[in-house]
């Protein structure tokens, strides 16, 4: 059981989908936030203050990297 | 391999001007909250490059090469998955509140949400350690330094230690984040500058991967990002996920002071938490640097035996005169990068945790900034002093980081609940994270007779996180819960209503 043993079986590309979902949460977790949280502290809400889409970009990217080379 | 004029005036000119940009932040240091925290005016670029450089360093450039010459890209692991979603939780969820609790350093906060005994561990472990990386990270980048370039031992060690010394003592964390800024510049351009040469040698990425697959099956998997447990490497895919994305990368991003201090000197929550995801987004770039050297090399010298070999071989055969010192200087701005951090947060832990909280508790604020600045020295000093100590204990480096794999699990669980839980008590973290160490330490001990692979920290840290996570809970359970009061603006949602923002306002305004 220390050694994962139990999810040997798994294909390396299972494994590629199973991140894959880890991103999609992600950015579903960081859509849920409410915005007035998001903003807060920012003297405005210009639309590239919303630390939401600086995260959707950052996770996008790195989902891209994976599919690439899971 | 000596520098030619051009070189050495190109990195005489990087160590001047570190020089006097640190030196020109000492005007702006009048107090302990601008020594520690730079007065709370940090704008996120500067705190989200310097926490990608802090948290690389010159021998990482070696190290991480090397792993990627034997093992290939899932050596990125570490600075993809094991990184951006730490970051983004801690963007989102924890930085917020510490920077919103006005708090100094992560222990300060498991005070206020547990006890003084929780407090005193934590800083006690991570001074501790902080104090002895230094020496290991100055006797490693001199070696590293010695070997490339030919420079003294001592030498490098004392030029270094003088420089960083200066602007670190003087100017405290604004120097700290602003030279950070320049070092991360002169890091990548130096970087890159290898990079480029090598893909050319090799005919581009296409031939990269031509070459290394030529070299037979056994290079097969050198481009893939997961790599099965029965792989013969140190990082299955799950000890990546379990034990790397969900535990370490986590601890490190959430619970490491070095790298929470400058976020805690933004200038208000807004660019507290964009520091961290500008700060992913650089790190996306990170194995560019470190990994594709080591894959280069391996296309290019499939002979040498030793991968730690790849990165300086690369340097000795590809770096026309001109260049050479453009690199020297990228690996002295990761080396001194880190140890400037590294003092400055064992500054403020010594300060604020130990001095401040059990010696002398109601000084001047002159007084603490002194103290600050002679403790910064200090350390300095034992880290010059112990460096030459490493060469004589080999299994030292081993030992200080096996110190910091042991807590960061067990740290995560009572952080985690801290923040997520207000069940949780005083009792159930001190429980639940000295439960945590045992685990940790047994499991580390009789690691060979329990795991399957040579190097399990992975699975160590997964399986310490989750013994300290539930009795933590386990001991919640049966004690007394903290009344609502005590928890506000310390655990998560605890900070809606309008009387909840005023006693968080008070309690900024008296930190």
């Amino acid at each position: 059981m220390l050694n994962f043993d139990w999810l040997a079986g798994l294909s390396m590309d299972q494994v590629k989908l199973l991140v894959m979902a880890l991103f999609a949460v992600v950015i579903g977790w960081v859509w849920s936030l409410p915005s007035r949280y998001i903003y807060r502290g920012a003297p405005d809400r210009k639309g590239w203050r919303n630390l939401k889409l600086w995260a959707t970009f950052v996770v996008l990217l790195q989902a891209f990297l994976y599919w690439t080379f899971g | 391999m000596g520098l030619s004029i051009i070189d050495a005036v190109t990195v005489i000119l990087y160590l001047v001007g570190m020089l006097l940009l640190g030196a020109f932040f000492r005007k702006y240091v009048h107090s302990s909250r601008d020594y520690f925290l730079a007065a709370r005016a940090l704008p996120f670029w500067a705190i989200g490059m310097s926490l990608v450089v802090t948290d690389i360093g010159a021998v990482d450039f070696v190290g991480v090469a090397g792993q990627a010459y034997r093992f290939g890209i899932a050596v990125a692991n570490f600075d993809w998955l094991g990184t951006i979603p730490g970051m983004l939780i801690a963007a989102f969820i924890f930085i917020p509140y510490y920077w919103r609790a006005g708090v100094y350093t992560i222990p300060e906060y498991l005070e206020r949400r547990y006890n003084v005994a929780v407090r005193t561990l934590e800083a006690g472990v991570w001074v501790l350690f902080i104090a002895l990386d230094l020496g290991i990270m100055f006797w490693a980048s001199a070696l590293l330094l010695h070997t490339l370039m030919g420079w003294p031992i001592a030498f490098s060690i004392l030029i270094t230690a003088f420089v960083v010394g200066v602007y670190t003592v003087s100017g405290g964390l604004s120097a700290v984040v602003m030279t950070d800024v320049i070092q991360l510049v002169i890091m990548y351009v130096g970087g890159f500058a290898v990079i480029a040469l090598g893909l050319h040698e090799v005919g581009g990425w296409s031939g990269l991967v031509d070459k290394i697959h030529g070299l037979g099956p056994q290079y097969e998997r050198h481009f893939q990002m997961f790599l099965p447990p029965d792989a013969g490497t140190p990082y299955p895919w799950t000890g990546i996920l379990f034990g790397l994305t969900f535990v370490l990368a986590n601890a490190y991003w959430i619970g490491n002071q070095t790298i929470v201090q400058r976020a805690l000197g933004a200038q208000d929550e807004w660019h507290a938490k964009a520091s961290m995801i500008f700060g992913s987004l650089l790190k996306l770039f990170i194995p560019v640097l470190v990994v594709t050297p080591g894959l280069i090399a391996l296309a290019l010298f499939p002979e040498i035996g030793d991968g730690d070999q790849a990165f300086p071989m690369l340097i000795h055969r590809l770096l026309p005169p001109g260049l050479t010192g453009l690199v020297f200087a990228g690996f002295l701005a990761a080396l001194m990068s880190s140890v400037d951090s590294a003092l400055n947060s064992a500054a403020t832990l010594f300060t604020k945790d130990i001095y401040e909280r059990f010696l002398v508790r109601k000084a001047s604020d002159k007084h603490y900034l002194r103290v600050g600045r002679l403790t910064t020295l200090v350390i300095l000093l034992v880290g010059v002093i112990s460096a030459p100590l490493t060469q004589q204990f080999p299994g030292m480096y081993v030992y200080v980081q096996t110190l910091l794999s042991i807590i960061q699990g067990p740290t995560l669980a009572i952080l985690v609940l801290g923040m997520f839980w207000k069940r949780a008590t005083a009792a159930g973290g001190t429980a639940g994270l000295l439960t945590g160490i045992a685990t940790s330490t047994l499991l580390f001990a009789f690691r060979s007779g329990l795991f399957s692979i040579s190097d399990p920290f992975l699975y160590i840290s997964w399986w310490s996180f989750l013994v300290s996570l539930l009795v933590t809970a386990g001991v919640s359970l049966f004690t007394e819960p903290h009344p609502q009061e005590r928890l506000r603006g310390l655990v998560y949602q605890l900070t809606a209503d309008e009387e909840v923002q005023l006693a968080l306002r008070r309690r900024i305004a008296g930190a």
